[in-house]
């Protein structure tokens, strides 16, 4: 087949340090490529786009041309909200419920900090305006709407110059006129404003949560929307012949379209696709339990995949807000190669979580910065090549790291340099290893049956080091693990989420509600994916519900039957609900009633999928790979050894390489341990076992 | 021969993070697996880990009320085993909830266990719980409770597990005590489960490192924490300081009860001494030795370095005075059922006062005192009348001030500094018949300062026709108002009661006691503010503006108090007429290390008074009511006057 009439499929990442892209042919061959990001995120996408399609043999034209999907995750979103760059946001509430968005759930998470500051409502008090009325928890009116008080809230944002209202009643997902009302009612008053009304925007109980979610939603579009629609122009532009696609935070995508009418789906999505690519390499090697591991400059972000199926939180947040949006649960903390090492007051030493960026970046680099990193660590360490870094495109000083360590921490803490630039590394291990914990341990997950997937520029060197620390069965390095996230948004499927929040008991269910619900939600879902261009038959529709036992305060979701529902549905969906308690609580009650409170719908459209082709096999022997050896720092072998460098593009599938190790390449290195045995599989991922 | 350890700092600060992530499993697995509200939403319990020694090692996700009595209730049961010649075994697990064997308060349920390595004792695991009821004679926090039986059953430190079993006759002993035995048998579990949990991560970490090495590296985390308290406390000024707080009353007509500390800092250590206290009273407010020496530990925690690990080598350094027989360590049998909150809290302020002379930047100003937080009665919204306790904890106070940082809303109370939770007033409304028609922050509310104190905010709610109930006031800090520290003013006071929908007839209620609802009524509360930190007339005029655009201040307090002249309608600052102002204002200014210095001294319900309320007294007066009534409420009808 000839280049310029290949298809493709391109995914582009943009990231605080780089821009990652990746282009995925239809005979499955994967490009992987990093430009640094530029102060306008779009720009380093454009000029990316250009040296993809140079790497390639092809004219941007030709390349985007023939792109079939073309997926783009971007921070923007999070970026308006966490810099507060939005437009001017008036809230209209309940009277009496002013102060939802200050007064939160009062908790205080640092007790003995007494300087710990109270967050930031978002939307200052005086932009928060009571209107009368009152709807009860049945949907009953307590207090009719006085018009007159909405009409005055408009005068009173008029005169504050607000450029745009949310609104978000008290029950108002179970009885929505009060909210429709205020809405044409502002309209009428504030001619041309773009107001958003909670029971639309996310029709969830619990008022803090939807209030922020209906504010953030309006205070994320317009940005959102000139961005989007300056890129998907440009693009055109350019030679692009289908829609853009945007990377969700819930795990799949949507086209622009789709996206604006939901711009929270956008917030806090940049990580979501590392899991989407967990699933993906997984598969490959025949993994259904693995754990993500991306480790880039400033921060770790992981996340389980159970069964090949994502995690979800209810709980994601911005700027320690909550906004009810339940979406995939990426643990981020601050943790990379850039994390600063430190000695604290009482000679304890910390990593983390300050960064020093990529610029200046690590004491090595010799851009200014004075303090030790992570990288420099690796550097001392032996783990990587001073005069490969980057492919060798990078100049870095080992003796800069060296002094840094020196006068920083070993000094300090009467060390010797080894023992602090391992002390750094295993430090951050074990903060990394915490990270994961946190998503299996402390869930009730043991990590120990499950397969890491490393990827960013730092994973794979540590990545052995936190498997072995938690116990788990093996490691996957990915061919191009160092674009991990877009290798996610190369392979993602569209995705849209749809609740209705609907009160109702096992022992005296509305069934016939509850059919009418799904029957509307899904008409909806169906309507929407045919005008994405997604073929009926490539539609997967899921449901499920938010239940609880009647005394209970947390809801758990669980799984509901397809089809029309009858009375003898009721034993299966309550028995859904028991096994889910069981799982996560580790007890359920047989013999109570459950209470249902949201109903759920995940509408899927499958795209089209592209496999990799098998390598061909080439045996065991590694020697052909070997470029030399260098000393380096293993504890097991009491400090430093001579081992074997390999060279990654000249290892094919069926090479196996026993630890220790470490294979270079132009974006990152790969650390064998001792004791460990890497095997390169048939589709050229590194596959490392004990 | 044993050989010597080489001190590694990688492998402490390893431990040290694995102790950290074993505490935090543990509360992880209580708070999501229990099914009483208090426990799982409203979070009010501890987990923490002890040496062999009983030498507390770790307990970060935790009440500060809790923090010292967790030792102490496990040193206590120890001492009586080994008195009575009884053995407590691997796989033994232990319930105490007795205050005057180590415990804060009846209503909390401590459970613990040994952890034994290859039999060698090696550790303690433990978690200490309020539960949702522990048979009291009088329901809830037994405001009117004179003596420890009304408070509740004891269980003192029986053995609920043993050898990893249920001890069948004694679960059920415990479970026939209580009001809602079916889902505190869950909680039962829960606590079992993070216990168990806790004993089990420690095990592990003997199986990595050896017995040896863990008691080298735990000793050095409490020598860490040692090292670094040392520190601190050794920057503060060598002297004798002073403080003294007020509980309002006590629920059998003792009213404005003093506890006074005199902290004394010598070197690295601090020496609090009670002795000048008012003795024990007859009602339920008086504290448990383990409830006053966490209350002591609370304010000097808060004045060190946060990142220090919260464990034995920080208490090393905190020496307690309280002879028995006062109103903050009781004789048995005085009746203790509001020793962790009302008592607690002057406590915490009668240090944090005494502190505000030597440390006045690491002090803040006094914590509100949370003045209500449950109804009860019959849910008649269904077909069937169903009864419930709602526990809610809406309307809470606001925290003190501090150098830099406005105090938070709603933190429940100093005892607590804001750990605990609420719920969504949507999911309460679903859940309970009580209708919230305002919880918003009060406007005017005091507490100023440089730093602003918490706000106090303003509580209205309702039963739906047809229903009737009971809620509980506790009484804390309407008549004595939050310390406000470094010329910052105090906090506001409070007042509760209801008000007739039909006649607009207002009823304040004061005291502690049980008070019956209406559906003609809306009952009301004013939370307190917390305390300010600090001159108003140095606070930033722009925040100054922020807080009258925002309706925290009127125009006029920000003129009077502040010092800062703002257009009515724009909010623009005058500020050359500002400054003048200001000076002026200064120059008159009686700027106190910490206000007020006598009891009793809030006014709120004068501020809100009008002609036709009345006032309805739920414990006896003091002999000389007529001069003790205070102000203008002298002019109010008053009901329960002898």
């Amino acid at each position: 087949m000839r280049k310029n009439q290949m298809k493709y499929r391109m995914g582009v990442d943009i990231g605080g340090t780089f821009t990652d892209f990746l282009v995925l042919d239809e005979l499955g061959n994967i490009l992987g490529f990093k430009e640094p990001s530029s102060e306008k995120p779009e720009e380093a996408v454009y000029k990316g786009i250009e040296r993809v399609a140079k790497d390639l043999g092809l004219t941007s034209a030709d390349l985007l041309g023939n792109t079939e999907l073309f997926l783009h995750g971007t921070t923007i979103a999070t970026n308006t909200l966490v810099s507060k760059t939005g437009p001017k946001v008036g809230l209209i509430c309940t009277k009496g419920h002013r102060d939802t968005l200050y007064l939160r759930d009062c908790h205080r998470w640092d007790i003995f900090d007494i300087k710990l500051p109270h967050p930031d409502p978002f939307i200052p008090r005086y932009l928060r305006i009571p209107v009368e009325e009152r709807v009860l928890y049945d949907g009953s009116i307590h207090t009719p709407l006085n018009e007159n008080s909405v009409r005055e809230a408009c005068e009173k944002f008029k005169r504050w110059g607000v450029e745009t209202v949310a609104v978000c009643l008290l029950h108002s997902i179970t009885n929505a006129a009060h909210e429709k009302k205020v809405k044409q009612l502002v309209e009428e008053e504030m001619p041309g404003i773009n107001v958003n009304i909670s029971s639309e925007v996310l029709p969830v109980v619990r008022e803090w949560q939807r209030s922020a979610a209906t504010v953030f939603n309006v205070y994320i579009y317009p940005g959102l929307a000139v961005y989007m629609g300056n890129m998907e122009e440009h693009l055109k532009s350019m030679g692009l012949k289908v829609p853009l696609l945007i990377m969700q935070n819930i795990g799949g995508c949507a086209y622009v379209r789709e996206m604006l009418e939901k711009p929270i789906y956008c917030a806090g999505s940049g990580p979501a696709a590392g899991p989407v690519a967990g699933i993906f390499f997984g598969r490959e090697e025949g993994e259904e339990n693995v754990i993500t591991a991306d480790m880039g400059g400033t921060s770790f972000d992981t996340s389980l995949v159970k069964q090949g199926q994502l995690s979800y939180t209810p709980d994601l947040r911005i700027s320690n807000i909550p906004f009810g949006v339940s979406a995939v649960d990426v643990n981020t903390i601050g943790a990379g190669g850039g994390s600063i090492a430190w000695v604290d007051a009482g000679g304890l030493l910390q990593v983390g979580p300050r960064s020093a960026g990529s610029h200046p970046g690590p004491a090595c680099y010799n851009l200014g910065e004075v303090e030790p990193t992570v990288t420099d660590a690796d550097l001392i360490l032996g783990y990587l090549n001073p005069d490969y870094f980057w492919g060798g495109e990078m100049k870095i000083y080992p003796e800069l790291a060296e002094k840094a360590i020196r006068d920083k921490i070993a000094d300090p803490l009467g060390i010797s340099m080894a023992d602090a630039a391992h002390g750094i590394f295993e430090i951050v291990n074990r903060n990394m290893a915490a990270a994961i914990s946190q998503i299996t341990i402390e869930k009730g997950v043991d990590p120990r049956g499950y397969s890491l997937i490393a990827g960013g520029g730092a994973g794979p060197i540590h990545a052995g080091r936190i498997t072995a620390l938690l116990d788990m069965r093996k490691t996957i390095v990915p061919s191009q693990s160092a674009v991990f996230c877009s290798l996610g948004m190369g392979v993602t499927d569209i995705r849209h989420e749809y609740v209705k929040t609907f009160y109702t008991h096992s022992q005296h269910m509305d069934i016939d509600t509850i059919n009418e619900i799904y029957t509307d939600l899904e008409a909806e879902a169906v309507r929407t994916l045919e005008s994405e261009g997604i073929r009926l038959e490539n539609i997967v529709l899921k449901r499920s519900v938010d239940a609880k036992y009647p005394a209970q305060f947390y809801e758990l979701t669980a799984g509901v039957p397809d089809g029309i529902l009858t009375k003898d549905d009721v034993p299966e969906l309550c028995a859904a609900y028991h096994d889910v308690h069981e799982q996560k609580y580790a007890y359920c009650l047989k013999d109570s009633p459950v209470a249902f409170l949201q109903w759920r719908l995940t509408a899927i459209g499958l795209t089209k999928k592209y496999n990799r082709p098998e390598l061909t096999y080439v045996g065991a022997d590694s020697s052909a790979a070997q470029k030399g050896t260098r000393s380096a720092y293993f504890k097991e072998k009491n400090g430093f050894i001579e081992i074997p460098i390999y060279e990654s593009s000249k290892l094919g599938y069926g090479i196996v390489i026993n630890g220790p190790a470490i294979i270079e390449t132009p974006t990152t290195n790969v650390v064998v341990y001792p004791e460990q045995i890497l095997r390169v599989s048939k589709y050229g991922n590194y596959v490392i076992t004990l | 021969m044993r050989q010597k350890i080489k001190y590694d700092p990688t492998l402490f600060s390893v431990i040290l993070h694995y102790l950290n992530a074993t505490t935090k499993e543990m509360t992880g697995t209580l708070e999501h697996s229990a099914r009483g509200s208090i426990i799982s939403l409203i979070r009010d319990f501890s987990c923490s880990l002890y040496t062999a020694e009983t030498d507390m090692l770790y307990l970060e996700e935790a009440l500060p009320v809790h923090t010292l009595a967790c030792r102490e209730n496990i040193r206590a049961c120890i001492q009586w085993y080994k008195e009575a010649g009884e053995e407590i075994k691997d796989g033994d697990y232990i319930l105490n909830n007795d205050p005057y064997l180590g415990n804060t308060h009846k209503g909390d349920h401590a459970i613990f266990t040994p952890v034994f390595y290859k039999s060698e004792l090696m550790f303690w695991s433990m978690v200490l719980a309020h539960v949702s009821d522990t048979g009291s004679a009088q329901g809830g926090s037994s405001p009117n409770a004179s003596t420890i039986w009304e408070d509740g059953v004891t269980f003192p430190g029986i053995k609920i597990f043993e050898n990893e079993k249920e001890n069948k006759s004694n679960i059920h002993m415990y479970l026939s005590n209580l009001r809602y035995p079916e889902s505190q048998e869950g909680d039962l579990y829960a606590i079992i489960g993070a216990v168990r949990i806790g004993k089990r991560r420690l095990l592990s970490l003997c199986d990595e490192y050896g017995t040896e090495l863990v008691r080298y590296y735990t000793r050095a985390i409490i020598d860490y924490a040692d090292k670094r308290m040392s520190e601190e406390t050794d920057k503060w000024a060598d002297g004798t300081y002073y403080g003294e707080a007020w509980s309002d009353s006590d629920g059998k007509g003792t009213w404005d009860i003093k506890v006074c500390c005199r902290l004394t800092v010598e070197g690295d250590t601090i020496t609090i001494d009670w002795s000048e206290s008012d003795p024990q009273v007859k009602g339920s407010i008086n504290s448990s030795i383990g409830a006053l020496k966490a209350n002591c530990c609370n304010p000097v925690f808060c004045a060190i370095d946060p990142s220090i690990p919260h464990n034995e080598g920080c208490l090393r350094h905190i020496n307690i005075i309280a002879p028995e027989g006062l109103v903050v360590h009781a004789r048995w049998p005085a009746s203790l059922a509001q020793a962790t909150y009302n008592i607690g809290d002057a406590v915490i302020e009668a240090v944090q006062k005494a502190l505000a002379q030597a440390i006045p930047e690491m002090v803040t100003g006094g914590w509100g005192r949370q003045p209500s937080d449950f109804y009860c009665g019959y849910d008649r919204r269904g077909k069937h009348s169903i009864p419930y306790e709602a526990s809610h904890y809406y309307g809470s106070p606001g925290g003190g001030a501090t150098e830099g940082n406005d105090g938070w809303p709603a933190i429940h109370a100093a005892a607590s500094l804001g750990a605990m939770k609420t719920e969504a007033i949507e999911i309460h409304e679903i859940n309970y018949p009580g209708i919230i028609d305002k919880h918003e922050v009060l406007t005017d509310c005091e507490g100023y300062g440089q730093w602003n104190g918490g706000p106090a905010i303003d509580f209205r709610m309702h039963l739906p026709k047809g229903h009737t109930g009971a809620c509980e006031s506790p009484g804390g800090g309407f008549e004595n108002p939050c310390a406000g520290v470094s010329g910052g003013h105090a906090g506001s006071g409070g007042c509760r009661g209801f008000e007739n929908l039909e006649t607009g007839q207002r009823t304040f209620y004061r005291g502690m006691g049980i008070i019956k609802m209406d559906d003609n009524q809306v009952a009301f509360y004013i939370a307190p503010s917390g305390g300010g930190w600090g001159s108003p007339l140095d606070r930033d005029m722009e925040k100054v503006r922020d807080d009258a655009r925002d309706e925290f201040i009127s125009v006029n307090i920000a003129r009077e108090v502040y010092g800062v002249i703002l257009a009515a309608d724009t909010y623009e600052i005058d500020y050359e007429s500002s400054r003048k102002l200001r000076r002026e204002l200064k120059a008159k200014e009686k700027k106190a290390i910490v206000t007020p210095d006598k009891p009793g001294v809030a006014r709120y319900i004068e501020k809100i008074y009008k002609p036709g309320d009345e006032v309805i007294y739920l414990e006896p007066l003091p002999k000389n009511h007529k001069d003790w009534i205070r102000g203008s409420v002298q002019d109010m009808k008053t009901i329960g006057l002898d």
